[in-house]
C-alpha cells in the first residue's frame, strides 16, 4: 500500500500546480539559504585569514628586529622589545574561531562574538561585538536552514498533505476508499507517509546541498539530515492528526494553519518574549557604569594596595628579586600589575555574565519542549557551532586567554632580566589555539522533537482507529 | 448474501431503522424505495459497516460487519449516489487505484475492457475525471465494482441525476451483474426503474420495511399507488390492499 | 445595503460559536501583547532613568580631576525606548543599548538585548504591531474568504443580485465587516497600551503625537487586507482557490519576501566587516595627529606656530597648556576621519534600508512593518539619530575638557592640574531628542505610497469584480 500511496502522491505532485509550486519554492528558498550560508562562512574565513596575516606580519617584524640585533624600529625608538609589554604587543596574537563544517546553516543566529580577536594584556573581550556590521532591519529576516527546515518545511507538508483524508471526506471518496481498501486508514496513513517521504526527500536534498556547499563530513551531514527527518516526522504526525478527522479541506487548512501559527510563529515568539523579558532592564550597568568605576578604582589604587592584590593573585611573585626592591612598582610594572587586576575583574564580570547567559539559554531549552521549531533551531545552532552558546563559549576562551597573557606580562616584568628572542618565540608558541565550537549537546533538543513525533503519530493513529469503527451512537442523522 | 435480522438503529431520539428484517440472496436484485428520511441510506450504511446496529444483527456473506468489517467489506462493491473520484487521475487510473487498494492488480488492457463494458468510451477513459459528467463518473464506479468481482453490490441512489439514456444503460449493467450471480441491493426514488429492473422491491417508511413484493407481481401504476399509500398513511395504518394483476 | 450585508456578516460571526475561539484567541493575544509590552516598556524607561542617574552620579562623584583623565573616564549614552515602543518594539532588541563616549574614539552601541537572551532571541517579539501585521490578516483571510464563499456556494449571492442588490454593495459590506473587525482589534491593542501606560504612571508625551498616525496607517493597512480578501474571493473561481491564493500571499508577504528583500539588499550593498571598518579608521587616523605622541609631525608644526605666535622658545613658556591643544587637534582630525568613514557606512546602511523600502512597493506587509516601527521610533533611522546625537554630545564634552586642559591655568607637561568639581559637574549629561515625526517619515515615502497604492488597487479590483458579477462575466 505504501508503494501505491507514494506513486499516487508523486502523480498528484506532478499534476497539482499548487503542490509543484510549493515544492519548487521550498527548494528555491533552500538554495538561497545555502548561498547566504556560504557567503557568511566565506566572510568568516576571510576575516580569520586576515587576522592570521596581521599576526604573521607583526611576528615577522619582531623577528626581523631580533635578527638585526635591534630592540626597536628606527622611527620608534621608545619601543623596547626586551620588555614584556612590547613582546606582548609584537606577538600580535589573534585568537581565532574556526568556522565549523556546518557554520553556514544558521546564518540567522544571534551571535555576538567576533571570529578573530587580537589578544594582548589590554584587550577586553566583553565589549567586543560580532565580526559583521549588521543592519538590524535586515538581520531580523535572515534566510537560513533553520528557517527553511523549521518554518517552511511544515508549510510544505501542509500544502502537500492537507487534502489527504480531508478532501476524501469533503467529496465522499472516503466511503469508496473504506470499501475497497477495507479501512480508510489503510490508504490514508500510507499517503501521509508518502507526503512525509516527499517533504523529507526535499529536506534531505537541501541538507545534502548544505553538506556539499560547506564541505561537511559524513557524520555532520548525517546529523543534519537526521534532525531534518525527525522534524519532518513530527510535523507529518501533526498533519495526520489534523487530517484524521477534518471534514473538509478548509477545516483541515484552518486547523493545520492554526497549529503552524501556534507552533512555528506564536510560541517561538512568546519564548523570545520570555527570554528577552528576563534580560535585566538595567542597561548592563555591571559592564558599563560599574566596570568603569572598578577600572578607575584599579588605576587609582595606591601602589601598596595594588601590590597586595597582585600578590594575592600571584603569590609566587613575592619570592622574586623585584619584590625586595623599594619601591617594587616602577611605571611599567605598576601598569602591568594594574592591567592584570583589571583582567581579573573582567574574569569575575564574565562569570556573572556567563551565569546570566546560562539562565537565558534555559528558556530556550524549556521552549524546545513546547514546540519542535525551537528544538530544531537549538539543535541546528549547536550543530553549526554558532549562536549565543557558541559565542559565549568563545568569549570565555578569550577572557581566560587575556588573563593568562596579563599574568605572563606581570610574571616577566617581575624577572629583572631583559627578554630576548627565545622568550618571544616561547610566547608565540604558547599562544592559545584557535577555538573550535564543540557539537556537545546538539542532539539533546532532538528528544523533544522525537517526543512530539511519537505523541503526534500515536494520537493520530488512535483517532483514525476510533473513527474507523462503525459508529455506535451518532449525534447527527446521516439520512 | 446480505442479511439484516431485527435491526434497529437510532440517532438520539430518532429511530432511523426499526426492527428491519431483510435478505438479499445471491443472483437477486433488491430495490429499496422510500421517501427522504425513510431509513434507506442508514440500512445501506449498516451493511457497509459505516454504522453499527443498536439492536439485531447484520450479516454480509455470513460475516458480521461489526466484528470483522474488513472481512465483510471484502465481499462488497459499492456505488454511491455521487461517485466521487480523485480529480487528478484519469478514469483508467481511478479503476487501477481502487483495484490496487483491494490488493488486485489488473493489466491496462483489462482495465480498459472494464471501462468499456461499463459504457465509457476509450478516449474518455484516458481523460482526467475532473472533466467527467456525473454519468461518466457513475460508469467509472461501475467499472470499479466490476473489477472487484464482489459477491454483493450495494448502491445508494445511483440513478439520481442521470439522464434517461445513462440511467437505462446503467440499469442494463446492473441486470448483467445480478445475472452473474451477485446480490444487488439498491436504494432509489425511481419507481419505474425499480419495476423495470425486476427482482424484489421493498418500501421503507419511518425505518420499517412496510411492503415487500416481487417486481413481477405489480405493474408500474400499482407500484406507484402502493408507494403513495404507504407514504401518506399514518403510522399503524393497515397495509395497503394489493390489487390483483 | 452595504451596512446590511456587514451587519449580517457580523451576526453570522456572533451566532457561529466555532468562530468565537479564533476570534477570542486573537483578541486575547493582541490584548496580552499590548499590556505586556507596555509594562515592559515602562520598566525599560524606569531603568533608563536609573542608569542615566547612576552614570551621572558617578561622574559627579569624581570631584576635581584632570580634564584629560575625565575624557578617558568618559560618559555613557543609554538608548531610550522609542515613543511608541509599547505597540511596536521594531528592531530595538537587536540594537546596542549603551554607547561609551570618551576622548580619541567614537563609541559604538554595545550590549544588545538579543545577545543576552539565548537561542530563541532569533525570533521576533510578539507585540501588538506584530500581531496586527501577521495574525489579524490571517484571521481576516479565514473569516473573509468563508463569508463571501458561503454566499456564493449557497446561492444567496445569486438570489441577492436577482432581487436587485448591487454587487459592489455586497462586496463592500463584506469588506466593511472585515475592516470593522480589524479596527476593533487595533482599537483593543491601542486602548490596552494606553490604559496600561496610565497604570504604569508614564506620561510619554512623545507618544501622543505619533499615536494618531499609527492608528490611521494601521487602519489603512487593515482596509487593504479586508479589500484584498474580498476581491480575491470574488475573482477566483472557488473558495478553495481563493483561500490557497490568500494564504500563499500571506506566507509570501510576511515570511518570504521580507527575507528575500533583506538578502538582496545585503548582497547589493554589502557592509564592511567590523575589522575592515576599524582597520580603515586606524589607517586614516595614522595619517593625522596623535595627541599623545610628542614627536608627532602635525603637532610639532602647530607647536612651532604657537611658539611663534606667543614669541616664546619652549612650550613650557606658553601661557597655556599646549597638551590640551594637541588633544583637541587629535580629536578634530579623528572626528573628520570618523565622519568620512562612518558617513560612508551610514550611507550604505541607508541604501540597504531604501532597497528594502522599494521592495515594500510590492509587499504591503513589509510596508506596514517598516512604517509601524518608524512611527514607534524603534527602527534603524531612530537608532542612527541616537548615535549621531551621542557623537555630537561626545564631541562637545571632549572639546570642553580639552579647552579646560589647554586654558584652565596649567602649563604644558603638567598632568596633575585638576579641573574643578564644579566645572566637571556643569558639563551636562546626554539627553536624547526624538526626531520630529515628519523627519522620521521622510525615509518611508515608498512605504506610504505602497500602502495607498495597494489599498486603491484592491478596492478598484473589488469594484471591477462587482461590475463583472452584475454583468454575469464573473460567476456568482
Amino acid at each position: 500500500m505504501l508503494r501505491l500511496a507514494i506513486a499516487f502522491e508523486l502523480r498528484a505532485l506532478l499534476r497539482r500546480r499548487s503542490a509543484a509550486v510549493a515544492l519548487g519554492a521550498f527548494l528555491a528558498v533552500g538554495a538561497i539559504a545555502l548561498l547566504v550560508g556560504k557567503g557568511r562562512v566565506t566572510q568568516w574565513r576571510e576575516e580569520v585569514a586576515k587576522a592570521q596575516r596581521a599576526q604573521d606580519e607583526s611576528i615577522a617584524e619582531a623577528r626581523d628586529l631580533f635578527a638585526q640585533g635591534r630592540t626597536s624600529p628606527a622611527d620608534e625608538p621608545w619601543i623596547d622589545l626586551r620588555e614584556p609589554s612590547w613582546q606582548d604587543t609584537y606577538a600580535g596574537t589573534r585568537v581565532t574561531r574556526v568556522a565549523g563544517p556546518l557554520a553556514g546553516i544558521a546564518a540567522g543566529a544571534v551571535d555576538s562574538a567576533p571570529v578573530a580577536f587580537k589578544l594582548d594584556r589590554n584587550a577586553n573581550p566583553l565589549t567586543t561585538g560580532g565580526y559583521r556590521i549588521e543592519n538590524p532591519e535586515l538581520q531580523a529576516g535572515s534566510v537560513d536552514l533553520v528557517f527553511v527546515l523549521g518554518i517552511l518545511l511544515p508549510l510544505l507538508l501542509g500544502v502537500l498533505g492537507l487534502e489527504v483524508g480531508a478532501r476524501e471526506r469533503q467529496e465522499g471518496i472516503d466511503r469508496l476508499v473504506a470499501i475497497y481498501a477495507g479501512q480508510t486508514r489503510g490508504f490514508l496513513v500510507p499517503r501521509v507517509v508518502a507526503v512525509a517521504f516527499i517533504a523529507g526527500t526535499s529536506a534531505t536534498l537541501v541538507c545534502v546541498g548544505a553538506g556539499l556547499a560547506f564541505g561537511a563530513g559524513p557524520r555532520a551531514l548525517a546529523s543534519l539530515v537526521g534532525a531534518a527527518l525527525l522534524h519532518t516526522a513530527a510535523w507529518s504526525g501533526l498533519l495526520l492528526a489534523v487530517v484524521a478527522r477534518a471534514p473538509s479541506v478548509r477545516s483541515a487548512a484552518f486547523a493545520f494553519g492554526t497549529l503552524w501559527m501556534v507552533l512555528a510563529v506564536l510560541l517561538p515568539t512568546a519564548a523570545a518574549e520570555v527570554a528577552l523579558s528576563r534580560v535585566p532592564p538595567d542597561f548592563v550597568l555591571a559592564e558599563s557604569v560599574d566596570a568603569r568605576a572598578s577600572r578607575r578604582d584599579v588605576w587609582e589604587r595606591e601602589d601598596a594596595a595594588a601590590l597586595r592584590d597582585l600578590y594575592a593573585l600571584l603569590p609566587e611573585l613575592r619570592r622574586s628579586p623585584v619584590a625586595a626592591e623599594t619601591p617594587p612598582l616602577d611605571r611599567d610594572r605598576g601598569r602591568a600589575a594594574k592591567r592584570l587586576l583589571a583582567a581579573a575583574q573582567r574574569v569575575e564580570r564574565h562569570r556573572a555574565r556567563r551565569a546570566e547567559e546560562v539562565r537565558a539559554q534555559a528558556v530556550s531549552e524549556q521552549a524546545a519542549w513546547l514546540t519542535p521549531v525551537v528544538a530544531l533551531g537549538l539543535a541546528l545552532e549547536r550543530l553549526a557551532g554558532v549562536g549565543p552558546e557558541a559565542a559565549s563559549a568563545y568569549r570565555e576562551h578569550l577572557v581566560a586567554a587575556v588573563e593568562a597573557r596579563a599574568r605572563w606580562v606581570v610574571t616577566k616584568a617581575w624577572t629583572k632580566a631583559p627578554l630576548g628572542a627565545n622568550d618571544f618565540e616561547a610566547l608565540i608558541a604558547a599562544a592559545p589555539q584557535a577555538h573550535r565550537a564543540t557539537r556537545e549537546g546538539w542532539s539533546a533538543p532532538l528528544l523533544p522533537i522525537l517526543v512530539w513525533a511519537l505523541v503526534a503519530w500515536m494520537a493520530a493513529l488512535t483517532m483514525l482507529a476510533a473513527g474507523e469503527r462503525p459508529a455506535r451512537t451518532t449525534p447527527r442523522d446521516p439520512r | 448474501m446480505l442479511q439484516a435480522s431485527s435491526v434497529t438503529r437510532r440517532f438520539g431520539a430518532l429511530t432511523a431503522v426499526d426492527a428491519l428484517d431483510l435478505e438479499v440472496r445471491a443472483g437477486e436484485l433488491f430495490c429499496l424505495l422510500g421517501a427522504n428520511g425513510a431509513g434507506k441510506t442508514t440500512t445501506i450504511h449498516l451493511f457497509l459497516c459505516f454504522l453499527a446496529p443498536d439492536a439485531g444483527s447484520v450479516r454480509v456473506g455470513g460475516v458480521d460487519p461489526v466484528e470483522d468489517p474488513q472481512g465483510a467489506r471484502r465481499q462488497l462493491a459499492y456505488i454511491p449516489e455521487n461517485v466521487a473520484l480523485y480529480p487528478h487521475l484519469s478514469g483508467i487510473e481511478s479503476v487501477d487505484l481502487f483495484c490496487r487498494m483491494g490488493g488486485t492488480r489488473l493489466p491496462p488492457a483489462r482495465l480498459e475492457e472494464l471501462l468499456e463494458r461499463s459504457g465509457l468510451a476509450r478516449a474518455d477513459a484516458r481523460r482526467r475525471v475532473s472533466g467527467y459528467s456525473k454519468g461518466m463518473r457513475q460508469k467509472v464506479g461501475l467499472a470499479i465494482a466490476y473489477a472487484r468481482e464482489a459477491k454483493a453490490l450495494v448502491l445508494d441512489e445511483p440513478l439520481s441525476g442521470l439522464d434517461p439514456e445513462a440511467a437505462s444503460d446503467f440499469c442494463a449493467e446492473l441486470g448483467r451483474i445480478r445475472d452473474g450471480g451477485a446480490a444487488v441491493l439498491m436504494t432509489t426514488h425511481d419507481l419505474f426503474r425499480a419495476k423495470e429492473l425486476g427482482g424484489r422491491i421493498g418500501i421503507m417508511r419511518a425505518g420499517r420495511l412496510v411492503e415487500e413484493l416481487a417486481a413481477s407481481d405489480v405493474d408500474a401504476r400499482e407500484l406507484e399507488r402502493l408507494y403513495l399509500h404507504h407514504m401518506r398513511a399514518a403510522p399503524g395504518d393497515a397495509p395497503a390492499p394489493r390489487a390483483t394483476s | 445595503m452595504m451596512g446590511l450585508v456587514a451587519r449580517l456578516e457580523l451576526a453570522h460571526w456572533r451566532r457561529n460559536r466555532a468562530l468565537w475561539r479564533p476570534l477570542l484567541a486573537t483578541a486575547l493575544a493582541v490584548l496580552a501583547a499590548a499590556v505586556w509590552a507596555t509594562a515592559e516598556d515602562a520598566a525599560q524607561r524606569e531603568a533608563h532613568r536609573e542608569a542615566a542617574n547612576e552614570a551621572r552620579g558617578q561622574w559627579e562623584a569624581q570631584g576635581a580631576k584632570h580634564p584629560h583623565g575625565m575624557a578617558h573616564f568618559g560618559d555613557f549614552a543609554f538608548r531610550p525606548a522609542g515613543p511608541l515602543a509599547r505597540l511596536d518594539r521594531g528592531v530595538q532588541a537587536r540594537l546596542g543599548k549603551v554607547i561609551f563616549m570618551e576622548g580619541h574614539r567614537q563609541g559604538a552601541p554595545m550590549h544588545a538585548d538579543v545577545a543576552r537572551a539565548g537561542t530563541v532571541a532569533r525570533f521576533p517579539r510578539p507585540d501588538a504591531a506584530f500581531l496586527l501585521h501577521t495574525l489579524v490578516p490571517l484571521l481576516l483571510v479565514f473569516l473573509g474568504g468563508a463569508g463571501l464563499a458561503r454566499d456564493r456556494e449557497s446561492g444567496r449571492l445569486k438570489l441577492a443580485l436577482v432581487h436587485g442588490a448591487r454587487a459592489h454593495a455586497v462586496l463592500g459590506g463584506h469588506t466593511l465587516a472585515l475592516w470593522g473587525l480589524g479596527l476593533a482589534l487595533l482599537g483593543l491593542g491601542v486602548v490596552a497600551a494606553l490604559d496600561t501606560n496610565v497604570e504604569c504612571g508614564d506620561p510619554a508625551h512623545a507618544a501622543i503625537e505619533r499615536l494618531p498616525a499609527f492608528v490611521v496607517l494601521h487602519a489603512l493597512f487593515l482596509a487593504l487586507v479586508a479589500a484584498g480578501v474580498v476581491a480575491a474571493t470574488a475573482w477566483l473561481p472557488s473558495a478553495r482557490a481563493a483561500l490557497l491564493t490568500l494564504l500563499a500571499a500571506w506566507v509570501l508577504g510576511t515570511a518570504l519576501l521580507p527575507r528575500a528583500a533583506a538578502g538582496v539588499a545585503d548582497a547589493w550593498f554589502p557592509l564592511p566587516s567590523q575589522d575592515d571598518f576599524q582597520a580603515q579608521l586606524r589607517a586614516s587616523r595614522e595619517a593625522g595627529p596623535d595627541g599623545h605622541d610628542p614627536r608627532d609631525a602635525f603637532i610639532a608644526t602647530r607647536r612651532e606656530a604657537m611658539l611663534r605666535e606667543h614669541g616664546v622658545d619652549t612650550v613650557e613658556a606658553l601661557p597655556l597648556n599646549f597638551d590640551g591643544i594637541a588633544m583637541q587637534l587629535d580629536e578634530e582630525f579623528g572626528n573628520r576621519v570618523w565622519d568620512e568613514h562612518y558617513g560612508a557606512l551610514s550611507h550604505q546602511l541607508a541604501r540597504q534600508v531604501r532597497a528594502v523600502s522599494l521592495a515594500a512597493l510590492v509587499n504591503p506587509f513589509q510596508a506596514i512593518d517598516n512604517l509601524s516601527m518608524t512611527l514607534a521610533g524603534t527602527d534603524l533611522a531612530h537608532d542612527l539619530a541616537f548615535q549621531e546625537q551621542a557623537e555630537a554630545h561626545r564631541r562637545e564634552l571632549i572639546a570642553k575638557l580639552n579647552h579646560e586642559h589647554a586654558y584652565g591655568g596649567s602649563r604644558t607637561g603638567d598632568w596633575s592640574a585638576e579641573a574643578s568639581a564644579e566645572f566637571l559637574a556643569a558639563l551636562g549629561g546626554f539627553t536624547y531628542r526624538v526626531p520630529p515625526l515628519a523627519e522620521a517619515l521622510r525615509g518611508r515615502v515608498a512605504e506610504l505610497v505602497a500602502l495607498t497604492f495597494w489599498a486603491l488597487l484592491l478596492l478598484a479590483l473589488q469594484r471591477r469584480a462587482a461590475r463583472r458579477l452584475e454583468r454575469g462575466t464573473l460567476a456568482c
